[in-house]
């Protein structure tokens, strides 16, 4: 039995805890982190949604290094090597759909979480901050899925990201226009100076004034390196704020107090794992009963296919775009996006609730309508 | 032909029909089976400790499958023997010649099974405890039993072994109903039963008052249900693929290089993802309602049920795949033609003038008809729609009528037809080959064909009766 008892005594999980404690003081930390409550009401699954948009973020980041192991960027390398990826590399379209799926539904479950922290009024004092952090982790996501959309350098993506690119152009060409319109003699030199000013962006990102293959690598660089150590860093202020803060808990039941407080760990922790598993169960039959497809090699000389149109959580502002001109749109955008983000300015926590109540209808407004415009795109390209 | 085929519509033939019922039904019956050994299990446990609050509970719960059993396991029951004899009329004649004994067996047993259940559930109040508990005991055995026999049946079709059939009535009836699939089925059915009876009553449970101790007792309780499974699925599921006949594993593990995308065929897909859910539903549950018993609500519970008739829905339909192209494993492919007819004609899969014969010569159903339409009703309708499920009509895009001629010439090679794994040969004298071609490039290409409606020339037609 003596070896037994050393045993016991030297790798008993106290034991490590106290050689870990004496060198790494953790303990501080998991004090706060055991101290956490989650409100349990009606509404908390709603808390679900942040922890499934980081679960998927980890996926994309695993499923995109073994993805890294055999992409090739390039202009001659990039389809051949995501076509060897598909067909030659055992399990590589299955990791290669998890990826194009993972992005899908990551977005979906990022929009999902925003617009619910929106009507729980969680952007409120004094989570204003993370309210913000969550926009740029918003921002950021997206940049992931249109950097991304290229990289396999098939004919969509090659027109999709075309589309994006020259977006920015038309508009200055259009509000070039009005303006030479409208201020007589500096009107001309004005207008150039803005489509000049509007080229850059696309320029830089392109690396010319075509997309080529130093395109590709720029997108990958952004891709790959820049965006998810940018991303990694907002999330961990996001995080900490929202463990400062703790989940908001919507007005009406607060003051009804129909809810009950449970720990973080283990309670919570348990249940995030659980919805986990369920989104990694949805992930992976989308995945393998309908593999991601790879179209045709870009042709940048080839004429656009016809019904060409960006990934679905463009589709709204892409059937905006068709509908009005390009000016108006991208204004109405710009100033929709602006108010949005700020929300938190606009209606801080008021005893009132008058501009709480414009705030809720506002979200339900913004969600109908991304849904109605996102249906009508779908619904115009079979027209 | 013997018998009519049915075509639903362009869109749904008779095996998508059998699946959407095939699915509903194993889910119900396999429920069914688990519950009547969960409910006399547990009375007998509530009993022993003197529980009055779970007694109570399961008296609510067994009304539930009073009607889950009894209305829609047998509804749906009837509405796969209606579906089978209609889709798969010669299997199923030929089943019953085989099996007559277990499938009269099998009615026995359930209806031992009903009655009991219905014994069972009105004696809640009005029996003495242990006469009820003694019913219950029944109930089980006759749920099990109902499993037993109907086993032998379904396994028989994919691994008869020895005892596969040249004619209807061959081989003994104990050596093809204890085939060798037999065993690990059985096995792995109960356990799948078990567990979907756990997932139920959790799923009942979570709707108790969460101050109740009965609730966080009852869903720790009933999470021990999947334990067996945790334990034994694996194996069980090891000696199954162990017992699948060699030809069709290789479908397993080779794709079909026509599916186009991936390197796998849809179902090596499907089978890793029955794989993938058995642990994600054994995690969700452990952490769910074992470990966490206070958080886990009904729509979570809902989330794991509906996980489990996903994987339930997989597994069989995966074991039907494994099963083409026969219906009857080396005695029956899936269009009714028999695989005795072409052994009999000189070296099995070889001689490739075995498939030479006349397929429409014997008459019957299809007499008088368009010949190429007759050929594809029989011989490819079991397993293709023209528009929707494996459809013709995508698959063929690309061909014109010589193409499609010659992809048909190609099903009648033997040996070297690279789709024998996959699907039947094509039976036919060269001119019913040639107007199967030409009624498929009609589907195909419908334009094209009504370009050329004027042509007075019919088609053959069949010989008539
Ligand atoms: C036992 C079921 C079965 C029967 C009967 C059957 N097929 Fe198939 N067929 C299949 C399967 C399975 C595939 C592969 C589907 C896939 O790739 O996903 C297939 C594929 C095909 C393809 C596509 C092959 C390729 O390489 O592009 C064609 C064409 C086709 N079948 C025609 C027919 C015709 C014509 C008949 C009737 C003479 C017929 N099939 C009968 C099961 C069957
Ligand atoms: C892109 C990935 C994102 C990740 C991984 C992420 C992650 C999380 C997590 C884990 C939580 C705590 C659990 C919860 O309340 O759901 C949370 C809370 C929060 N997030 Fe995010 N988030 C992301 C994007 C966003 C976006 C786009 C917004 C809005 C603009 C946002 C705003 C918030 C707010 C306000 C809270 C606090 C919620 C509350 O107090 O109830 N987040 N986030």
């Amino acid at each position: 039995m003596m070896p037994l008892n050393l045993l016991k005594r030297y790798f008993s999980p106290r034991a490590l805890e106290h050689e870990l404690e004496e060198r790494v003081p953790v303990g501080p930390v998991m004090e706060v982190a055991s101290h956490k409550t989650v409100p349990i009401h009606r509404h908390s699954y709603w808390y679900y949604m942040g922890g499934i948009s980081l679960f998927l973020f980890v996926v994309q980041l695993v499923s995109g290094i073994l993805l890294l192991f055999h992409y090739q960027p390039g202009a001659e390398s990039s389809h051949a090597s995501v076509l060897r990826i598909m067909t030659k590399v055992d399990f590589g379209w299955l990791i290669r759909s998890i990826h194009s799926w993972g992005a899908n539904l990551m977005v979906f479950f990022v929009f999902v979480h925003m617009f619910s922290a929106f009507l729980m009024k969680a952007y409120q004092k004094p989570r204003e901050l993370t309210w913000w952090t969550g926009i740029v982790l918003l921002l950021l996501t997206i940049t992931f899925g249109f950097t991304g959309y290229l990289l396999p350098w098939d004919e969509v993506s090659y027109f999709a990201t075309k589309i994006g690119m020259d977006t920015p152009v038309n508009v200055a060409k259009e509000a070039g226009e009005m303006v030479e319109k409208l201020i007589p003699v500096a009107g001309k030199p004005l207008s150039e100076a803005m489509l000049w000013g509007a080229k850059q962006g696309p320029f830089l990102l392109k690396g010319g004034e075509e997309i080529t293959g130093l395109t590709i690598q720029r997108f990958f660089t952004l891709h790959v390196v820049i965006l998810p150590w940018v991303f990694i860093g907002v999330l961990t202020v996001h995080l900490i704020l929202v463990q400062i803060h703790g989940n908001r808990v919507p007005k009406a039941i607060e003051e009804s107090k129909a809810y009950r407080r449970v720990p973080f760990f283990p309670n919570f922790f348990y249940a995030d794992l659980f919805m986990w598993l369920l989104t990694f169960n949805l992930l992976s039959t989308l995945a393998a009963l309908s593999p991601w497809p790879l179209g045709p090699e870009a042709d940048p000389i080839a004429a656009a296919p016809a019904g060409i149109h960006p990934e679905w959580y463009f589709m709204a502002q892409f059937q905006i775009l068709k509908m009005l001109p390009e000016l108006v749109a991208i204004g109405l955008f710009t100033a929709g996006f602006m108010l949005w983000a700020l929300v938190p300015i606009w209606d801080p926590a008021t005893t009132t609730g008058r501009r709480a109540k414009i705030a809720t209808y506002a979200g339900i407004l913004a969600v109908a309508g991304l849904i109605l415009f996102t249906l009508w795109g779908y619904a115009g390209l079979h027209a | 032909m013997s018998f009519p085929v049915w075509q639903v519509s362009p869109a749904l033939n008779g095996s998508v029909l059998i699946g959407v019922v095939a699915v509903f039904h194993v889910f119900i019956a396999l429920l069914a089976v688990g519950a009547g050994i969960f409910l006399p299990v547990t009375e007998y446990i509530a009993r022993k400790q003197g529980r009055q609050d779970l007694l109570e509970f399961l008296r609510y719960h067994t009304r539930f499958f009073v009607v889950l059993t009894s209305v829609f396991g047998a509804v749906s029951g009837i509405g796969i023997w209606f579906t089978i004899s209609l889709v798969h009329p010669a299997a199923t004649t030929a089943l019953i010649h085989k099996f007559v004994f277990a499938w009269g067996m099998e009615y026995a047993i359930f209806l031992v099974e009903i009655t009991s259940l219905i014994f069972y559930y009105y004696g809640w109040e009005k029996m003495d405890a242990s006469v009820h508990q003694k019913i219950g005991w029944i109930y089980a055995g006759s749920a099990f039993g109902s499993l037993f026999f109907i086993n032998g049946i379904l396994t028989y079709m994919l691994t008869p072994g020895q005892a596969a059939m040249t004619t209807v009535t061959d081989a003994s009836f104990f050596q093809s109903f204890f085939n060798p699939g037999y065993g690990p089925s059985l096995i792995m059915r109960l356990l799948v039963a078990l567990s979907l009876a756990g997932l139920f009553a959790l799923f009942v449970a979570a709707k108790l008052p969460h101050e109740s101790d009965l609730r966080t007792w009852l869903l720790r309780y009933s999470a021990q249900w999947l334990l067996p499974s945790y334990v034994l699925l694996g194996i069980g599921g090891l000696w199954y693929l162990w017992t699948v006949p060699q030809e069709s594993l290789q479908a397993l593990t080779s794709g079909i290089a026509s599916a186009g995308v991936g390197n796998l065929s849809v179902m090596t897909r499907v089978v890793m993802l029955v794989g993938l859910f058995t642990v994600s539903i054994s995690l969700m549950v452990f952490f769910g309602p074992y470990l966490n018993p206070t958080e886990f609500s009904r729509w979570k519970a809902g989330g794991l049920l509906l996980s489990a008739l996903f994987v339930t829905g997989a597994g069989e339909w995966a074991r039907e795949m494994l099963r083409k192209p026969y219906v009857i494993r080396d005695f029956m492919y899936v269009n009714g033609v028999l695989a005795a007819t072409e052994k009999g004609f000189g070296p099995a899969l070889e001689d490739a003038s075995a498939y030479r014969q006349s397929f429409l010569s014997g008459g019957g159903w299809d007499a008088g008809q368009d010949a190429g339409a007759a050929m594809f009703k029989n011989q490819c309708l079991a397993c293709h729609t023209l528009t929707s499920y494996r459809s013709l009509r995508e698959y063929l895009a690309g061909r014109d009528e010589a193409a499609i001629h010659s992809f048909l010439q190609m099903l009648q090679m033997g040996k070297e037809n690279p789709y024998r794994r996959i699907m039947p040969p094509l039976i036919g004298t060269p001119e019913e080959v040639k107007a199967l071609a030409h009624f498929l490039s009609e589907q195909v290409h419908p334009q094209a064909a009504a370009a050329t409606a004027g042509d007075p020339s019919p088609g053959p037609r069949t010989a008539a009766r």
